[in-house]
């Protein structure tokens, strides 16, 4: 049986958005970060973050890790883990739906990261360490998915919770039992969780819209680094438009096979900045040729686009999903400037690479 | 050489040591001949080995660069992407036989993979994290082909070191001694001769005498 998401109802985001926004509240200026940047050393930023809302989560990370950017790395990932949970807790019912766009992130990754870890024999500490409790995988759902044996017992557990997650992996793990490959788990994941989102967001309320709309745009956004990705990788083009995330607005199917065709980046690059549209061009004008910058700009993008409806519309769900992003980029910039300080990063090359969340 | 010093000096034992003080001196240039074909060896061994050692410095530079940037922008996902780049690789040692010293070659390995045989989705990954996988793996092919000539190196360095050590102990004391000892012998001999000579005179004066 098919298992679907479920699907948005109309709900009363008022007071979920206030808090929200006290959260928004509680994070880093554009003013804060530069005398971050001006730290001489990781211990430093450790010791300045401890009077913020990281300060709880480094006092419990110091503990555990002597060195200075190890116990930074893992109290950031807790004290996102931490945001993720209580944004989680406090959406109403109806939302959490439409957070799942963006929720989904996590879990796909949560899951990847399980295929990953099972299928090669690392140990379970390890594997754990690099998991992000996140919507539907807290901690609690992660340490039991853990214990399974193998890859089938994995599935087997998603299945009896009736997660759509179980549907998303099943038909790669036929393959993986014939050839013990886990590409075709890790692209069921990727791309069939696009499908079943696309699928909930389909009909609902007013932000299901601001959802959906989002969604496209950052299916373009990720056909346009796939692309990047495998350019000069020997892929034909049949197994190129396998990659292909669906609900793309600009990038259709069929321009993301031809310019998979594409072997030189430069000219891929000129290719999507005719025929991509205004976010994708200004995302590449801005990034370069840098792959990396080219991220970031696109998840800035993506966040860019969410604050502006939540100005637009500041009761909407793209509120709460543009904290989520912010969020993300200030954990980013923090662990970006505690490595710069901790190798010697020249100032304007951190301030090349940090981007103000707010 | 206590045997050497306590033989006793006969024609017999003379000529003993100077058949053998021949055939240590024709060992003495074999020794030397292997010992030169094999610095040959090592020195071709060191240029490459220094050189491939300088590439593998700026490499790992710039990968440890990269994974710093990537640990940076992208956290825990860097150890997901290792786990699921984590195998096992099988390496070849054949030994070559070199003046009769087997040395060890490990083959050259192609490790650095395309994205589709890291078997993993492209989709999600950041490519920062795909280039510094694909930069490591690069460097362990390097470290491979590093390791391959140097333990070759250490392997012809210890035969290199032992046959120093045996030349110059036939050079400084094996042959000495013996010559010494054969000398020895010639004199003892020599003056054994001349004994016998002046004893055969003496005979021959005292004969001559009681017969006149």
């Amino acid at each position: 049986m098919k298992r679907a998401l479920k699907k948005p109802v109309a709900s009363d985001l008022s007071y979920f958005n206030a808090r929200v926004r006290a959260m928004r509240g509680a994070l880093l200026r554009k003013a804060d970060y530069e005398p971050l940047m001006r730290l001489a050393s990781a211990e430093a930023l450790l010791e300045k973050l401890k009077a913020t809302e990281y300060g709880p989560f480094i006092e419990a990370a110091s503990g555990r890790y002597a060195e200075p950017l190890e116990a930074l790395s893992n109290a950031l990932v807790a004290d996102l883990a931490g945001s993720l949970g209580q944004l989680w807790k406090i959406a109403p019912d109806g939302a959490r739906p439409l957070l799942k766009a963006v929720f989904s992130n996590w879990e796909v990754f949560d899951l990847k990261t399980l295929v990953r870890g099972l299928s090669r024999g690392v140990k379970r500490d390890e594997i754990k360490a690099a998991l992000i409790p996140a919507g539907e995988f807290d901690m609690a759902a992660l340490n039991t998915l853990l214990s399974s044996k193998d890859l089938p017992d994995l599935v087997g557990f998603l299945e009896t919770w009736g997660s759509p997650y179980s549907g998303v992996l099943k038909p790669g793990l036929k393959e993986y039992q014939r050839s013990a490959r886990i590409i075709e788990m890790e692209l069921g994941a990727d791309l069939r969780t696009n499908r079943l989102l696309l699928e909930a967001l389909s009909a609902g309320p007013a932000d299901t819209r601001i959802m959906r709309d989002w969604l496209g745009l950052k299916a373009d956004l990720q056909n346009a680094l796939t692309l990047f990705k495998i350019a000069g990788e020997g892929y034909a083009q049949e197994a190129a438009a396998g990659f292909f995330i669906e609900g793309g607005v600009k990038l259709k199917r069929s321009n993301f096979v031809r310019l998979s065709g594409l072997k030189g980046k430069e000219e891929l690059l000129n290719a999507l900045k005719e025929t991509g549209g205004s976010v994708i061009r200004n995302v590449l004008d801005k990034a370069g040729p840098d792959p990396m910058l080219m991220e970031e700009f696109a998840e800035d993008a993506l966040k860019e686009r969410l604050r502006a409806l939540s100005i637009i519309d500041p009761l909407s769900i793209a509120l709460p999903a543009s904290y989520i992003y912010m969020k993300v980029r200030e954990i980013k910039n923090l662990r970006l400037i505690a490595r710069g300080a901790a190798f010697g990063v020249p100032l304007d090359e951190l301030r090349r690479l940090v981007f103000y969340p707010v | 050489m206590a045997v050497l010093e306590k033989s006793a000096p006969t024609r017999e034992q003379f000529l003993a040591l100077r058949r053998r003080c021949e055939v240590i001196g024709k060992g003495l240039e074999l020794l030397k001949s292997k010992r030169e074909a094999l610095m040959k060896e090592f020195f071709g061994i060191v240029d490459e080995s220094i050189r491939l050692r300088d590439e593998l410095t700026a490499m790992l530079a710039s990968a440890q660069r990269g994974l710093e940037r990537a640990r940076a922008l992208n956290g825990v996902a860097v150890e997901s992407f290792a786990y699921g780049a984590k195998r096992h690789v099988s390496l070849n040692i054949r030994a070559r036989n070199v003046w009769g010293v087997f040395i060890p070659e490990i083959e050259d390995v192609h490790l650095a993979r395309t994205l589709d045989a890291m078997d993993m989705s492209p989709v999600g990954e950041s490519a920062g994290v795909i280039d510094t996988a694909r930069r490591f793996e690069a460097a362990s092919e390097l470290i491979v082909k590093i390791a391959s000539r140097e333990i070759r190196l250490t392997a012809i360095g210890e035969v290199i070191r032992s046959d120093s050590r045996k030349i110059n102990a036939i050079t400084e004391v094996i042959l000495p001694s013996i010559k010494n000892r054969v000398k020895y012998i010639e004199r003892v001999l020599e003056e054994r001769e001349r004994e016998e000579i002046f004893r055969l005179k003496r005979n021959k004066a005292r004969r001559q005498a009681a017969g006149s």
